[in-house]
């Protein structure tokens, strides 16, 4: 089963240990793949390998980057307070240029004396002062684009929040926002990270026939909803503030990495500040932010997810501390100088939640939409932890009813018994990950 | 010595070693990816499929196409090879690594390439990628003509697509143009600047003017009249320019033989035929007569047939020398000069329907045959060069629907001047 599964990788893991300054490159550990399978099933048992240094583990699953469907996951395990340990979901393309970089895992400890970025690509870490990065998160990510031939792909920033203290600052993928919601950015500041960058430069070889079968799936999948960008809203719980703004604004719609839903919308408004009028666009990838901002304040939500995102701010935390009274300008004065009150760990969502129990939420980094997953024999918790180990977008196994596991372990392996077994171990791994 | 060592310095250029091919003939239906930006949710799907192709596994970096996001602007683009029909790489590359064959697929031929990265340069859309670690080129074949992205892309923002001409509209000008030629020259002698058939009248819109001007009387019936030719004008455009008028079909058979040399700047002005028109109402007015219709290219080769035709038209004169302006553009009578084109241009200007060029199947620089084919010089190269949809000023299209007919991907169309769309895009918020 090892060796199987790591012909779905790299089988590198690169440990970054910020005290000293020194990258080391290592296997994965044997037998840890057979466990845990992969993504956040791995991170959790690399976290208690490097137990005590206080580790960040970035890892991917293995059908990350593969001819599965919304095969872009990448996840970030951390443990704000030594108890919990929280599992955070990266989109986009973050886990293919993780993957194509050259490494499965990373794994970074200890605390930098200045304030760094790392820079993944070509089989390589490279750690190097970040004191270029200043202003706002698109600001710092227009600077990393334009650093000369090999420009990152996928860019994991922190924001002014961060810098300020704000206990839920999050990290985030540059424009396209975060779901990370439990603090990971105000971690990552803790040990001087600014940045982490990822650009592919080589590839895996999966299985080749799994091209066909993928592209009939995702043009099944494709032809499902209609109107995409409605889909999360539709499923999620709260009332229809959002899904208005949604119509009113939306330009476009976005699909991460080989994924059939596209449920990332591009909303473009027109805003005032200070008298003058101004046009600006917002992605929509954190869903559960913008429905708090929405239900709160309808004509400014859109303005202030945009400065949450500049400001690396989870517009959660800040629907619940901004009010809906204060004027625009107010707001984004509080957003833009830190939210008072820091915190170690996220706001969580509103508890009495029927759909999934908060400690569960949590543990996944509470960005994933609290959604009743489609499938009536599959709970929440089920779907999402199976998606976080293997690597694909959780959001597509909540809005897919009949997208099974099956499906999805057949990118693995054709063989039903085989799939069986790698069933077993999921489902064994998933009790790890969530309490 | 030095003489053989000149020699032998000539004999060692790339030239000399592997000249540039002759300008290759564009196959009849030149192959082609269309990308739609409405359709496309930037998911890389093609670049995942494109790699396996290339190298045999999923490999970003190693595709043909590259998906670049524009975050500021909420949009995603596919950068792939457009197979010019002249293409610029092959032309930069110092060792001659490109070609294109015979099936209009432009190639890097591996074996000769090394890697200086000139053709990105040189391409507009810089399709030719260059891998980031290893320095190696790539560029996109068509897959031998099935390409994946297209097949497995799970928007349709990838079409495949081999281009193909109407090819029927100069089978139907040609005739109608050669029909109206004759009926007003031979047919119907000594007609345009005033023809009557019965109750029917038609007189030509700048003589009316003309007449107006000089009689210092206004007839009705003859100004309604002159308003047909405006308001089909205003209707469908300067068709009267494009396939009615004789002179107009007389320098279109000229300029298709003479060879064309260019105008000096002063005289390429499109200003001008509003100044003729203005001198002629002016002139009427101060003379008493209409000076221009003695000297018009039009009038005199309608009254140049039928009984004294030729030798009572001594003013035909005009006509050779009108024609010798093909020397420099084609139509620069009709571009220039021509105060009945200025009249019906006014029309147009206000007229309800215009050409779109620039529909997402539009391949720009990379083809720019309608800029050739246009006989008025009214399709921006420019704008095409830089990838935008030209604007077509529709005061100085005559219709002749060359850049319709000649468009091997069929984006420039025929719209209402109130649609706003340009054909084929599918507006973002609607799309399914």
């Amino acid at each position: 089963m090892d060796v199987f599964l790591k012909s779905f990788y790299n089988n590198r893991v690169a440990h970054v240990d910020l005290n000293t300054s020194r990258v080391e490159f290592m296997p994965v550990p044997p037998g840890m793949l057979s466990e845990a399978i992969g993504g956040a099933g791995v991170t959790r048992l690399l976290h208690e390998h490097f137990a005590g240094q206080d580790p960040i583990v970035l890892g991917c699953g293995p059908l990350t980057g593969s001819f599965a469907p919304a095969s872009c996951l990448m996840v970030a395990t951390f443990s704000p307070d030594t108890k919990t340990l929280i599992h955070v979901p990266f989109l986009v393309n973050s886990g293919p240029q993780l993957k194509f970089s050259g490494f499965d895992f990373l794994v970074i400890t200890g605390q930098s004396p200045e304030p760094v970025m790392l820079e993944v690509m070509n089989d390589a870490v490279k750690i190097s002062g970040a004191g270029m990065l200043e202003g706002e998160i698109s600001r710092r990510e227009r600077t990393l684009m334009s650093r000369g031939r090999f420009c990152p792909e996928a860019i994991l920033l922190t924001g002014e929040a961060a810098r300020n203290g704000v206990g839920s600052a999050v990290l985030s993928l540059g424009q396209w926002g975060s779901l990370d919601k439990e603090g990971l950015g105000s971690y990552a500041e803790k040990k001087n990270i600014r940045a982490i960058t990822l650009l592919a430069s080589g590839g895996i070889a999966f299985p080749g026939e799994n091209l066909e079968q993928g592209s009939i799936l995702m043009k099944e999948l494709r032809a499902r909803y209609k109107k995409r960008q409605y889909v999360v809203q539709d499923f999620m719980a709260g009332g229809q503030a959002h899904r208005k703004l949604i119509r009113k604004h939306f330009r476009k719609s976005h699909a991460c990495f080989h994924c059939p839903l596209a449920c990332i919308s591009y909303l473009e408004f027109t805003s005032r500040n200070g008298g003058k009028k101004r046009t600006g666009g917002v992605f929509l990838m954190d869903h559960e932010g913008f429905a708090a901002l929405a239900a709160l304040r309808p004509l400014d939500a859109c303005t202030l997810m945009h400065a949450c995102i500049e400001q690396g701010l989870d517009p959660l935390r800040a629907a619940s501390l901004i009010g809906a009274e204060a004027p625009t300008e107010d707001a984004l004065k509080t957003i833009r100088e830190g939210l008072p009150g820091s915190r170690s760990t996220g706001t969580g969502p509103a508890p009495g939640s029927d759909v999934v129990p908060d400690e569960v939420f949590m543990a996944f980094g509470t960005g994933i939409p609290r959604i009743r997953p489609q499938a009536p024999d599959a709970s929440w918790q089920s779907r999402v932890g199976l998606a976080m180990i293997l690597g694909i977008c959780p959001i597509l196994l909540l809005t897919y009813p009949d997208l099974s596991p099956d499906h999805l372990l057949s990118f693995i392996s054709p063989d039903a018994g085989f799939r069986d077994d790698l069933h077993q171990r999921i489902r064994s791994a998933l009790n790890s990950i969530a309490p | 010595m030095q003489e053989q060592t000149t020699q032998a310095r000539k004999f060692i250029g790339i030239e000399e070693l592997r000249p540039l091919p002759e300008k290759p003939r564009l196959p009849r239906r030149p192959p082609v990816i269309v990308f739609d930006p409405a359709r496309c949710t930037g998911c890389s799907t093609c670049e995942m499929v494109c790699s396996q192709r290339n190298v045999d596994k999923v490999a970003p970096v190693s595709s043909s196409v590259k998906v670049v996001h524009s975050e500021e602007q909420g949009k995603n683009f596919a950068i792939l090879c457009l197979h010019c029909r002249e293409p610029l790489c092959m032309e930069a590359c110092p060792v001659r690594a490109i070609d294109k064959d015979e099936a209009g697929i432009v190639r890097i031929r591996r074996v000769f390439c090394v890697e200086c990265g000139i053709c990105t340069l040189a391409c507009p859309e810089a399709a030719p990628l260059q891998e980031p670690f290893t320095g190696r080129m790539r560029k996109c074949d068509l897959c031998d003509g099935d390409p994946l992205c297209a097949k497995h892309c799970p928007e349709d923002a990838l079409h495949f697509y081999r281009g193909k001409a109407l090819g029927w509209i100069r089978l139907l000008r040609w005739p109608v143009q050669l029909v109206s030629f004759l009926l007003l020259v031979v047919v119907l002698v000594g007609t345009f600047c005033s023809f009557t058939a019965g109750i029917v009248s038609l007189p030509c819109p700048t003589g009316t003017l003309q007449n107006i001007a000089s009689t210092q009387t206004l007839v009705l019936v003859t100004l309604a009249s002159a308003l047909v030719l405006i308001g089909i004008t205003i209707l469908f455009g300067r068709v009267f320019c494009g396939w009615v008028c004789p002179f107009g079909f007389f320098l279109d058979l000229v300029g298709s033989v003479v060879p064309k040399f260019g105008l000096p700047k002063f005289l390429k002005s499109r200003m001008i035929k509003y100044g003729i028109l203005a001198g002629a109402v002016g002139g009427a007015a101060g003379l008493g007569f209409q000076p221009f219709c003695t000297v018009c290219p039009i009038g005199s080769i309608c009254r140049s047939y039928g009984p004294g035709g030729v030798i009572k038209g001594a003013e035909l004169a005009i006509v050779p020398v009108i024609a010798g302006l093909e020397l420099g553009v084609r139509r620069s009578w009709c571009r220039s000069f021509c105060p009945v084109g200025a009249v019906l241009a006014l029309a147009a200007k206000i007229g309800i329907i215009k050409i779109v060029i620039g529909a997402h199947q539009c391949k720009k620089f990379s083809c720019m045959q309608c800029a050739d084919t246009c006989p008025m010089g009214i399709i921006d190269r420019e704008a095409l060069r830089e990838g935008i949809a030209p604007k077509i000023p529709m005061d100085e299209c005559i219709m002749c629907l060359r850049c319709v007919d000649t468009c091997p991907y069929q984006s420039a169309k025929i719209r209402f001047r109130w649609q706003k769309t340009i054909p084929g895009e599918v507006k973002a918020w609607t799309y399914s």
